[in-house]
C-alpha cells in the first residue's frame, strides 16, 4: 500500500482536528466541573456549619466522644466529616482531642484513606498517609507504621516516617535506620530531620548506634541529633566523636555541643580550632564564640589570617563577640577585591 | 506570472522547497509540543505533590531549611522597592537574608531605602566580585538583621546580580527581578527540592504566572485575577504552556535549559565557580544555566537541576504590543546569543542529552522556528494559489500551526486545571480558554515576527536597549571595582584572590557558613564563559 503526500496531508489535517475537538470537548467538560464545584461549595456551607457545630457539641457535652444525635454529621458527606474533624483537631488538644479521635474511629471517617494506602499509585498513597496525619488515632498510626515498614516506594516510607516524625509517633532509630535503608541510600536533610526528631525519646539508642560501627555511615546524622536530646549527659559521647577520623562527625559534635551550650564542651572545641579541615575549624570557631570560650581568642585571632575566607569571617565575627572592646577591622580579613 | 514560477522553473523549485521545509519545521515544533506535553502529563501523575510535610518539619527543626539569600537587583524602583523588600522580608521562610543591589539608580531608590529601613554603613565583606562594576557603598539594616544593602554602579541585571552573589553567604542564592511578586510559601515550595538532595542538586525553577488584572497590596498579591485586557491573557496561556509543559517536561527529561531571571534558586557555590551571570548577553538567564550544565558535564560532575511546577512568582507582563516587542526580541536575541555562545556542545556526545537532544531543540525552536513558520504563511499560500502546491498540504501547514496550537495551549490548560488549580474561579478559566483558542490567531504570528526582530538585533549586535556602561576600567584590575580598601593580601603580587575553597572542601549547609565535609574532589574554575 503506498501513501500518496495528499494521503499524509489529510492524515495530519484530521489528527489536527481531531485532537483540537477532544482537548475542546475536555476544557468545557473541566469548565462545568469547576462551576458546578464552585456551586456545590457555596451550597455545601451551611451544612459543614452545621457539622462543626455538632462536632464541637459532641467533644465538649458530658459523653464526650460519642457523636449520637447528630443528624447534620451523619448526613454529611465522608469528606465533609473529615474536613470537620481535621479542622477541629487543629484546635483541641488534651481530652477533647482524645474524644475527637474517638469520633473518627466510630465514624470510620479515614477508612478511604486505609483503603489508598493499599493501592498501586504512589502519590495516591502519599495523599493517604497525609490525611492519616492529621488523624494520629491508633489505628492510623499502625497504619502509617505498617507503610513506613513495607512500602515498595521509598518515597511513600519516606513519606511515612515524616508523618510519623510529626506525630511523635517514629519508632525507634534502629528502626528507622532499617526501615529506610539508611545504610546504603544516599542521605538526606529528611533524614536528618527524624533522628532529630528521636533526640528527646530516644537519647541513649542514638549514642549507642553512634557508637557502633555498623552505622558509621549515618554516624554523622546520629551526633548531630544528640544535640536536640537537651541531654547533658551526651557530652562524653561528643567529646569522644570530635576525635573521629570523618571530618563530618567532628562537625556534628561540634554542632550538638553548640546546641546543648554547656560551656563543659569549650576545652574540646578549642583543640578543634586547630582541625586540619576548614570545616571543622568553621563549626568549632563557631562553638567557641558560642559556648563563650574565652580562652581561645589566642587561637581565634592566629586565625583571622587563614586562607580560607570563611574560617577568616567566622573568627573575626566570634573575636567580636568575644572582646567586643576590640573589634577587628572588617579589611583585615582580607575579603574585598 | 504562474509560467514564471511553473513547479519545474528555478523560481518554482525555491518556493516549493521554502513550503515544505517550513511545513516540515512546523511539524517538528508540534511533534515536541506533543511530546512535552505527554511528558509533563506523565510527571504530574507521578510526582508526589507538595505537602505540609516540609513545612511542618521546618517549622519545628527550622535549621534544616537551607538557607537562602533573595537576590533582589533594583534599578529606579523608588516607587515600589519599599513594598517589594517588605514582601520579601516577609516570606515564610525559617532563614533568609535580603540582599537588594541599587545597580546605579538614578532615582532615589538608594535614599528611599535607607530611610525606610533605617540602613547604615557596614564594613560587610563580598565573598567574590563577580561584577564589572564599582561597589559604592553597603548598608546594613538597623530594623531587620536579615536585609543589606549593596549600592553601585550601573551594570544592568546581570552585574547587580553578580555584584549581589558576591555579599551572599548563604549556601543557595535566589536571584529575582525587582518587579517579581514572590509567593508568600514561594521560597519555601522552591526549596523543597534540596530537603531531599543527596548532594546533586544544583538549581530549582519554579512557575511564574502573569499578574496583571490581580489586586496588589504591599508587595503581596490580595486577590488573583485576570487582566481585561488580551494581550496579557493570551500570555497567560503562553506562561502556563512554558512553565506546565516546556519546563515540567524538560526537568522531567533531564534537560531543563532555562531558569526564568524572575526567579531562580542555585547553589551558590556552583554559580561563584563558574562566575557568575555573563554581562554580554541580553539572555543571562538563559546563558547561566546552560553553562552550568556544560561545565558540569565537562567537569563529570553529577548534578542536577529541577522544576518546581507551583506557582512560586508572578510577574508582570507588557500589556503593549512595543512592550511585548521588546520584550520578545530580547528573549529571542538572548537565545540566539547562548546558542552561539555554547555551539560547541551542539550534537556533541561528550553533553550527553543536553549536547544532543536539547540544543537540537533549541535550534529548532529558537533558530529554524520563527522565520521558517512566518515563512509558511506567506509562501504556502502562493504556492497554493500559483497551483504548484497541493490543497491538501497548504490545509495541512495552516492545520497544524492554528488548530494543533490552539489544541496544545487548551490541553496545557486542562492539565494545569486538572493538577494546579490556580486560576480563581470558572469565569476566568472560561476567559483563558478563550483566549487560548484566540491565540493562534494573530497573536502567534505577531510574537514571531517581534522574534525575527530580535534575529535581526542579534546580526546586527544590536545592544542598545540594555547597554552596559563602562567607565573605563578592565575587569583584570580588581583596584577599579570597588572604592572601599583593598586587604592586603589582595593587592598587586597577593596570591590568586580567591581559590573557591568552600568549592573545594566543603559544602555550605547552613547559614553560619560551610559546615560540612564535601565528598567529592575539588573542581577548578575550567570556564567562567566571560
Amino acid at each position: 500500500m503506498i501513501f500518496h503526500i495528499s494521503d499524509l496531508a489529510m492524515l495530519v489535517i484530521a489528527g489536527s482536528v481531531a485532537f483540537a475537538l477532544v482537548m475542546v470537548v475536555q476544557m468545557i467538560v473541566l469548565l462545568v466541573r469547576r462551576y458546578l464545584q464552585e456551586r456545590r461549595v457555596i451550597a455545601s456551607r451551611p451544612q459543614e456549619l452545621a457539622v462543626l457545630r455538632e462536632l464541637m457539641k459532641a467533644v465538649a457535652g458530658a459523653g464526650a466522644g460519642d457523636i449520637g444525635e447528630a443528624p447534620a454529621f451523619l448526613a454529611a458527606d465522608p469528606a465533609v466529616r473529615l474536613r470537620a474533624i481535621t479542622h477541629v483537631l487543629q484546635m483541641v488538644r488534651g481530652a477533647d482531642r482524645e474524644a475527637l479521635l474517638r469520633i473518627a474511629d466510630q465514624t470510620h471517617v479515614y477508612d478511604a484513606a486505609l483503603k489508598d494506602l493499599n493501592r498501586g499509585d504512589r502519590s495516591r498513597r502519599v495523599d493517604a498517609l497525609r490525611v492519616l496525619e492529621q488523624i494520629p488515632s491508633a489505628a492510623s498510626t499502625d497504619a502509617m507504621l505498617a507503610t513506613m515498614g513495607n512500602d515498595p516506594s521509598h518515597d511513600v516510607r519516606l513519606e511515612a516516617a515524616t508523618a510519623l516524625a510529626r506525630t511523635g509517633n517514629l519508632p525507634k532509630p534502629t528502626a528507622v535506620a532499617r526501615m529506610l535503608e539508611l545504610r546504603t541510600r544516599p542521605l538526606t536533610r529528611l533524614h536528618e530531620a527524624l533522628f532529630r526528631s528521636s533526640a528527646v525519646k530516644h537519647t541513649a539508642e542514638l549514642e549507642r548506634m553512634a557508637a557502633d560501627e555498623k552505622y558509621v555511615r549515618i554516624r554523622h546524622l546520629l551526633v548531630e541529633a544528640l544535640g536536640w536530646s537537651g541531654d547533658f549527659g551526651v557530652l562524653d559521647a561528643l567529646e569522644r566523636h570530635s576525635s573521629d577520623p570523618n571530618p563530618e562527625v567532628r562537625c556534628a559534635a561540634l554542632k550538638s555541643a553548640r546546641r546543648l551550650e554547656h560551656p563543659g564542651a569549650a576545652r574540646w572545641a578549642i583543640g578543634l580550632l586547630l582541625d586540619p579541615v576548614d570545616a571543622v575549624r568553621i563549626q568549632a570557631v563557631q562553638t567557641c564564640a558560642k559556648l563563650n570560650a574565652r580562652d581561645a581568642v589566642p587561637i581565634l585571632s592566629s586565625l583571622i589570617s587563614s586562607s580560607s575566607w570563611w574560617v577568616r569571617t567566622r573568627a573575626k565575627e566570634a573575636l567580636d563577640k568575644l572582646r567586643p572592646e576590640q573589634r577587628v577591622r572588617a579589611d583585615i580579613t582580607g575579603l574585598r577585591l | 506570472m504562474t509560467e514564471f514560477v511553473a513547479a519545474n522553473t528555478f523560481w518554482g523549485h525555491i518556493l516549493i522547497g521554502i513550503a515544505w521545509f517550513s511545513l516540515l519545521v512546523v511539524l517538528a515544533r508540534n511533534a515536541v509540543s506533543v511530546v512535552q506535553l505527554l511528558a509533563a502529563t506523565w510527571a504530574f501523575a507521578r510526582r508526589i505533590k507538595p505537602a505540609p510535610r516540609s513545612t511542618d518539619l521546618w517549622s519545628k527543626y527550622e535549621d534544616l531549611a537551607p538557607p537562602v539569600s533573595v537576590i533582589a537587583p533594583a534599578f529606579n524602583e523608588e516607587l515600589s522597592i519599599v513594598d517589594s523588600v517588605r514582601a520579601l522580608l516577609a516570606l515564610q521562610y525559617p532563614s533568609h537574608e535580603v540582599i537588594v543591589v541599587n545597580d546605579g539608580s538614578s532615582d532615589s531608590t538608594l535614599a528611599t531605602m535607607i530611610d525606610a529601613y533605617q540602613m547604615v554603613p557596614t564594613d560587610r565583606q563580598q565573598l567574590v566580585a563577580l561584577q564589572n562594576t564599582r561597589i559604592l557603598g553597603v548598608y546594613a539594616s538597623a530594623t531587620h538583621p536579615n536585609l543589606l544593602l549593596v549600592d553601585k554602579e550601573n551594570g544592568r541585571k546581570a552585574d547587580a546580580a553578580n555584584a549581589g552573589i558576591g555579599f551572599a553567604q548563604m549556601p543557595l542564592v535566589c536571584v529575582i527581578d525587582a518587579d517579581s511578586i514572590i509567593e508568600s510559601d514561594g521560597l519555601l515550595r522552591s526549596t523543597e527540592p534540596f530537603m531531599n538532595d543527596d548532594g546533586r542538586l544544583v538549581a530549582v525553577g519554579g512557575a511564574i504566572r502573569v499578574v496583571n488584572g490581580s489586586a496588589i497590596r504591599g508587595g503581596h498579591i490580595e486577590a488573583i485575577g485576570l487582566s481585561r485586557k488580551w494581550l496579557p491573557r493570551f500570555q497567560v496561556v503562553e506562561y502556563m504552556r512554558a512553565f506546565l509543559t516546556a519546563r515540567v517536561a524538560n526537568a522531567e527529561l533531564g534537560m531543563l535549559t532555562l531558569i526564568s531571571g524572575a526567579f531562580g534558586i542555585f547553589k551558590r557555590s556552583v554559580v561563584v565557580e563558574i562566575g557568575g551571570y555573563r554581562h554580554d548577553t541580553v539572555g543571562e538567564d538563559f546563558e547561566l544555566v546552560m553553562r552550568i550544565h556544560r561545565h558540569m558535564r565537562e567537569q563529570k560532575r553529577p548534578y542536577r537541576i529541577e522544576f518546581v511546577p507551583e506557582v512560586v512568582c508572578w510577574t508582570e507582563a507588557p500589556e503593549t504590543l512595543p512592550g511585548l516587542r521588546n520584550q520578545r526580541a530580547r528573549w529571542e536575541q538572548g537565545a540566539l546569543e547562548t546558542l552561539a555562545f555554547h555551539r560547541r556542545m551542539l550534537c556533541n556526545p561528550r553533553y550527553g542529552r543536553i549536547g544532543m537532544v536539547a540544543m537540537p531543540l533549541l535550534v529548532l525552536e529558537d533558530l529554524l522556528g520563527p522565520p521558517m513558520e512566518l515563512a509558511g504563511y506567506l509562501v504556502i499560500p502562493i504556492c497554493f494559489f500559483l497551483g504548484i502546491l497541493s490543497p491538501e498540504l497548504a490545509l495541512a501547514f495552516l492545520s497544524l500551526s492554528f488548530v494543533f496550537g490552539t489544541a496544545i495551549s487548551i490541553a496545557t490548560l486542562a492539565l494545569e486545571e486538572k493538577q494546579l488549580r490556580r486560576t480563581p474561579n470558572a469565569r476566568d478559566l472560561a476567559r483563558i480558554a478563550l483566549a487560548a483558542l484566540m491565540e493562534n490567531f494573530g497573536y502567534r504570528q505577531i510574537n514571531l515576527w517581534f522574534r525575527l526582530q530580535g534575529m535581526w538585533r542579534y546580526l546586527k549586535k544590536d545592544n542598545s536597549w540594555a547597554a552596559v556602561p563602562r567607565v573605563g576600567f578592565d575587569r583584570s584590575n580588581p583596584t577599579d571595582k570597588t572604592v572601599l580598601p583593598i586587604a592586603a593580601d589582595r593587592r598587586e603580587g597577593a596570591p590568586v584572590p580567591f581559590k573557591f575553597v568552600e568549592e573545594a572542601d566543603i559544602n555550605t549547609d547552613s547559614e553560619d557558613g560551610p559546615d560540612t565535609v564535601a565528598r567529592s574532589s575539588a573542581p577548578s574554575r575550567a570556564e567562567t564563559g566571560g
